[in-house]
């Protein structure tokens, strides 16, 4: 029961830490991003585990936080305001060419980030190019061309 | 024109069937980790008396290997003599676990044949109980025979990987 229950709150308290830091927090992997999410995982590990090194309380724990994310795939998927609270909602950065300043400062995005992401996924050179760019849940940009 | 892929919808449908059985099995086995059946939970917890209450002793049915835990020896007031209780623990257990520490602590222990003694000042009245920390250090089923006086109880262990 402990594993379980330690699982169980070590998952509710990092969606609630990763929700409540926005979209892009782990999209944009810089090193120092991985270094911080590896020291996430280390601090992470002694509250699931304790004590106990035992193979079976591992696979205990693991098992519960792949079921977790299970039910919240599963829960999303039919009810779509638990989808918006734990997964949030796609944003319009730009919008015919023009970009939308209000929104990208509350995401702390900057035209850099989305022109990056229209060089690397569709070869676009200016602004003027890009019909849609959407913040998507996962923290990607995505581009639809002109 | 048609799309460039490799499908094949027999081996989704089983993938699909598998990942069914799959999830069921994982639910399985967290709902028994939280019952206790393979972890420590409101199952796992038990005790065991012997007739009269002299010795009792109340352990996890489920330990895990190089994992601590601890059991507790419930000794009644007919246990102890001269303000001591011998307790002899024999069977599996005693050679399967590492005895990190007894309190109240023994003023003697031994190994005998078969086990082991431990003579354990108690006061002269009521209950005492006394807590064994150990670390399993076998696998699989580990029993144990504990005397004291002319009365023993007996308690099984299964310890997992």
């Amino acid at each position: 029961m402990d594993a379980v229950l330690r699982a169980v709150a070590i998952y509710l308290v990092l969606m609630l830490i990763f929700r409540l830091t926005g979209k892009r927090t782990i999209a944009q992997l810089t090193p120092f991003d991985f270094v911080i999410i590896l020291i996430v995982g280390g601090a992470t590990q002694q509250a699931l585990l304790g004590e106990n090194f035992s193979v079976t309380y591992a696979a205990l724990v693991i098992a519960t936080l792949v079921l977790l994310e299970r039910l919240a795939d599963l829960l999303s998927s039919r009810f779509p305001l638990l989808k918006r609270m734990t997964e949030s909602v796609p944003v319009v950065l730009v919008e015919d060419g023009r970009s939308l300043p209000d929104v990208m400062k509350r995401e702390q995005i900057t035209t850099e980030d989305v022109m990056s992401s229209a060089r690397l996924n569709q070869g676009l050179e200016r602004m003027d190019q890009i019909r849609w760019a959407v913040l998507e849940t996962s923290g990607g940009i995505s581009i639809v061309p002109r | 024109m048609s799309l460039d892929i490799e499908q094949h919808e027999a081996f989704q449908r089983r993938e699909w069937a598998a990942e069914r059985v799959g999830t069921g099995l994982l639910v399985l086995f967290v709902v028994a980790g939280l019952l206790g059946l393979i972890a420590v939970g409101p199952l796992s917890w038990t005790t065991r008396s012997s007739g009269s209450g002299t010795v009792g002793v109340e352990f996890d049915r489920i330990a895990f290997h190089e994992s601590e835990d601890d059991l507790t020896l419930v000794l009644g007031p007919g246990a102890a003599v001269d303000g001591t209780v011998t307790v002899r623990i024999a069977g599996t257990w005693p050679g399967a676990a590492d005895v990190q520490g007894i309190s109240p602590e023994p003023s003697e222990q031994r190994a005998v044949p078969g086990g082991m003694v431990w003579v354990i000042p108690v006061p002269d009245r009521g209950e005492t109980e006394v807590t064994v920390a150990f670390r399993p250090q076998e696998y699989g089923s580990q029993d144990a025979r504990i005397e004291v006086r002319d009365e023993s109880v007996s308690f099984s262990q299964f310890v997992l990987p």
